[in-house]
């Protein structure tokens, strides 16, 4: 079965970007194997807020050979032909996913496709790069939860150039 | 220079306690209470705002933190035990005398209101967080929006067995 992991770097204070979206806060650290850990991925799963600075990119990165999910009620599917547009994701969307064949999905971001996610009972792993930095401001982690969700710790690493942490958890269910 | 760590426990999504308060999903453990006594050999003045004192009030610790001095910023709080001094004025400037004065290091309770200040006049010397493996969704966020950003140097990344993490910074005061 398939797992949607959501795996993001995070600031200290809990923001996945800067207010004008940047990720220029995010450390380059050489220890950090970009290549390996996008590996169990196939499929990348975002919100439109998450494809759109991506959607002119004329790519060369990693994320060439997946496969991208967006998840958008204003998107048009013939304006974007190389992706897949869902309009409403569901429970059974996500299962739908999950069950079919693959690697696992890599939920991009952001904060409130995974508070939605979350909210589904749909997110199995949740990975956050903390990185040592208070940005004070800029596109949260997560947004409001109706009920908190509990999580098991399962792996950490410390990557000493950088002083980035990732931390691995479960979702409970 | 008296150091100020601004510590405590918290959820993965930034929050030191429920809306109303609450702090029952903390999780407390042997290795956390070492790491806490072993913190509070090197202190001797404990730091909070009118709310973490109220609440930490509420819940029997009516004369602060027993063993150290308790200093809390409040312009409305008129009368405290003894152990407990209310300062009235300016927080920054308050602080920045008592960083200079003798004595042990300083520990900054919650919350975040108060830290906000501290943080953006470049007071805060360390971070030390306990980050429990919960989504709260909502809460008392630990940080406030500030006006820049500010650069952290990881000190210790620690695990703990009931799947907390407990992580130190040192900040990056020196711009």
């Amino acid at each position: 079965m398939r797992r949607i992991v959501y795996s993001v770097a995070s600031s200290l204070d809990g923001f996945i970007a800067g207010p004008n979206g940047e990720y220029d806060w995010i450390p380059h650290d050489p220890d950090i194997d970009f290549a390996a850990l996008g590996a169990r991925f196939d499929t990348l799963l975002m919100g439109r807020k998450t494809y759109q600075p991506m959607a002119g990119a004329s790519g060369g990165g990693p994320f060439d050979e997946m496969k991208v999910v967006v998840a958008s009620r204003t998107l048009r599917q013939d304006e974007h032909p190389r992706i897949t547009i869902i309009p409403e994701l569901t429970a059974q969307h996500c299962r739908d996913l999950k069950a079919g064949p693959g690697k696992d999905i890599w939920l991009f971001g952001g904060g409130d496709l995974f508070r939605s996610l979350l909210e589904l009972g749909e997110v199995d792993e949740v990975r956050i790069a903390i990185v040592p930095v208070l940005l004070g401001g800029g596109v949260p982690l997560l947004g409001p939860l109706a009920q908190r969700a509990k999580l098991t710790l399962k792996s950490h690493r410390l990557y000493p150039k950088s002083g980035i942490v990732s931390l691995d958890y479960g979702v409970k269910a | 220079m008296r150091k100020i760590t601004f510590g405590g426990g918290n959820s993965l999504d930034n929050y030191l306690a429920r809306p109303d308060h609450a702090v029952d999903w903390l999780l407390w453990g042997k290795e956390a209470a070492a790491v806490t006594a072993n913190f509070w050999t090197t202190i001797d003045t404990v730091l909070m705002g009118r709310k973490t004192y109220e609440v930490a009030a509420r819940s029997g610790q009516k004369g602060g933190y027993p063993g150290v001095r308790n200093y809390v910023f409040s312009r409305t709080i008129t009368s405290a035990p003894d152990g407990v001094t209310i300062v009235e004025s300016d927080a920054v400037e308050f602080i920045r005398g008592l960083k200079k004065s003798a004595g042990k290091d300083i520990c900054l309770m919650g919350g975040g209101e108060l830290a906000r200040p501290l943080f953006e006049a470049g007071l805060i010397d360390e971070i030390g967080f306990n980050i429990h493996p919960v989504l709260l969704g909502s809460g008392v966020p630990l940080f406030h929006p500030m006006t820049r950003q500010i650069n952290l140097e990881l000190k210790e990344c620690r695990p703990f067995t009931n799947g907390c993490v407990y992580l130190t910074y040192r900040v990056k005061n020196e711009n």
